[in-house]
């Protein structure tokens, strides 16, 4: 167990910024028991309509960044209220709710939901049932989707064409069949995944949609190296490499908080999204090289 | 998910015809719009991730099966009420599970709509002791700052209450946070 409240900013600027994460995050239940356990039970149990008054407006509009530090120590001190403030700002916040930054943790977990859901038993259990796909339930393989033909029929039966609602499996990048694996010798390993990471921009990508689409696609693929053996590597070589993929990782997801939240231009975001892929190709590039020397 | 740009902007009004006529691309976008935020509010009374996930999944699963029945779901009057509604769906769902799961452990059945985002856990109550222990075994000068410090009384306030110059504030903050961390964490780990 990692205690969350310990970590809480003492900045008020930091503090409200964290807190509204913790709020959109998947950790509030342990954030509230922690500062449960802080605090102690409270002789008021106010409402949260009684603890922020006529901030209550503002802050589901807006955020807690203007919200003063009276009605802020009172959420602080009757957590509960956090509770309250988390569903009152998933469904009737405004817009700044949805910009805050998650964490990929919930990206994750979404996505094996989603998984979940176009392998449920519930859509096969039909008697049209075909055998299950041999694939891996936890990440679509690379050509998987041809061998999900069969869940067409199941799908227009229940009205509604399940198979789209998985993620398409990319047919560029990382998880482009045989990349992960590529290369008899660390050099080519290297290089295989420098070009592969090289087709990000392939592509036009002036819609916001399709950047998004293209930047999760990438995200994906590095959750992809970090699990693949790279054989060829020693292990300080596979650790250095699964070390900068992570750096990767949260870079692209800033980028697609970036183009989500509105803040920068998509323009700025690709512009953005390739220098870290060029930073990242650079890496690879270099590390070749010092593997072919 | 990938979700067709042309769906993106509709409200959630607009969508849910288009939902209703059975456009998976409409799902795809209702289920961008909304997963992760589901998933955050059933965590909060779940407070375990697989069962939180497992809820999630059960919520779409019954949505899909809804349309795929060509009936609307019940009591979705009004379009605009969707996100109300799904979340109203999903906090029944979760109250569901948790009184499913307290009969399961043999405890008293709760009544209609108990929140199960009470702390009321084990594990709140292993904290609790490992919090009054390691608290209570720190010096008193970190217990202060440590409590001033979360309840969000501003450095300079605590400097003043405690008479101590502000660097020595920060210097206890620190200090006492890692002590307390060490301690509560291992005791947590045991």
């Amino acid at each position: 167990m990692i205690l969350i409240a310990l970590d809480m900013p003492t900045e008020p600027v930091e503090l409200r910024q964290w807190l509204e994460r913790q709020l959109v995050g998947l950790d509030l239940h342990q954030l509230v028991d922690e500062l449960a356990v802080i605090h102690g039970p409270q002789t008021t149990n106010p409402s949260l309509e009684e603890a922020l008054g006529t901030e209550l407006p503002v802050v589901l509009n807006g955020g807690l960044s203007q919200l003063p530090t009276p009605p802020l120590r009172t959420l602080l001190t009757h957590p509960q209220l956090l509770f309250e403030l988390q569903e009152r700002a998933f469904i009737d916040g405004g817009e700044h709710w949805n910009r805050v930054p998650r964490g990929p943790e919930l990206s994750a977990a979404v996505e094996r939901v989603q998984e979940r859901i176009f392998q449920s038993d519930r859509i096969g259990s039909t008697p049209q049932t075909p055998p299950r796909s041999q694939s891996s339930p936890a990440r679509p393989q690379p050509n998987s989707r041809r061998a999900l033909i069969w869940l067409i029929p199941i799908a227009t039966a229940a009205g509604i064409a399940l198979f789209l609602l998985r993620p398409s499996v990319p047919d560029w990048g990382w998880e482009k069949p045989g990349v992960l694996t590529a290369g008899r010798t660390a050099a080519e390993h290297y290089l295989a995944l420098e070009q592969a990471a090289g087709e990000f921009d392939r592509v036009t990508l002036n819609r916001p949609a399709d950047l998004e689409r293209r930047l999760r696609e990438f995200r994906h693929a590095c959750d992809a190296l970090i699990e693949a053996p790279h054989a060829t590597l020693s292990a300080s070589g596979r650790q250095q490499l699964v070390d900068r993929c992570r750096l990767w990782a949260k870079k692209i997801d800033g980028h697609v908080a970036d183009l989500k939240s509105g803040e920068k231009s998509i323009d700025q975001v690709r512009l953005d999204a390739q220098a870290t892929v060029e930073a990242l190709r650079r890496f690879l590039r270099d590390e070749a090289a010092k593997a072919a020397a | 998910m990938a979700a067709d740009d042309s769906f993106s902007h509709c409200t959630d009004a607009e969508l849910w015809p288009i939902l209703v006529a059975g456009r998976v691309e409409a799902f795809n976008e209702l289920f961008r719009r909304y997963a992760e935020r589901l998933l955050s509010y059933l965590q909060s009374f779940t407070r375990q991730p697989q069962d939180a996930e497992d809820l999630l999944q059960d919520l779409w699963m019954k949505l899909l099966e809804s349309l795929s029945r060509d009936q609307q779901p019940e009591n979705l009057r009004q379009p605009e009420n969707l996100r109300a509604w799904l979340f109203q769906v999903a906090k029944n769902h979760a109250i569901d599970w948790t009184r499913r799961r307290k009969r399961r452990g043999g405890e008293q059945t709760l009544g209609d709509g108990h929140d199960s985002r009470a702390p009321e856990s084990i594990d709140f109550e292993r904290l609790d002791q490992a919090w009054a222990t390691c608290l209570s075994a720190l010096p008193p000068e970190f217990q202060e700052v440590l409590r001033a410090d979360l309840s969000d009384i501003s450095v300079a306030d605590q400097a003043q209450r405690f008479n101590v110059a502000v660097g020595t504030i920060y210097t206890r903050r620190s200090r006492g946070r890692e002590l307390l961390r060490e301690c509560i964490e291992g005791k947590m780990s045991n």
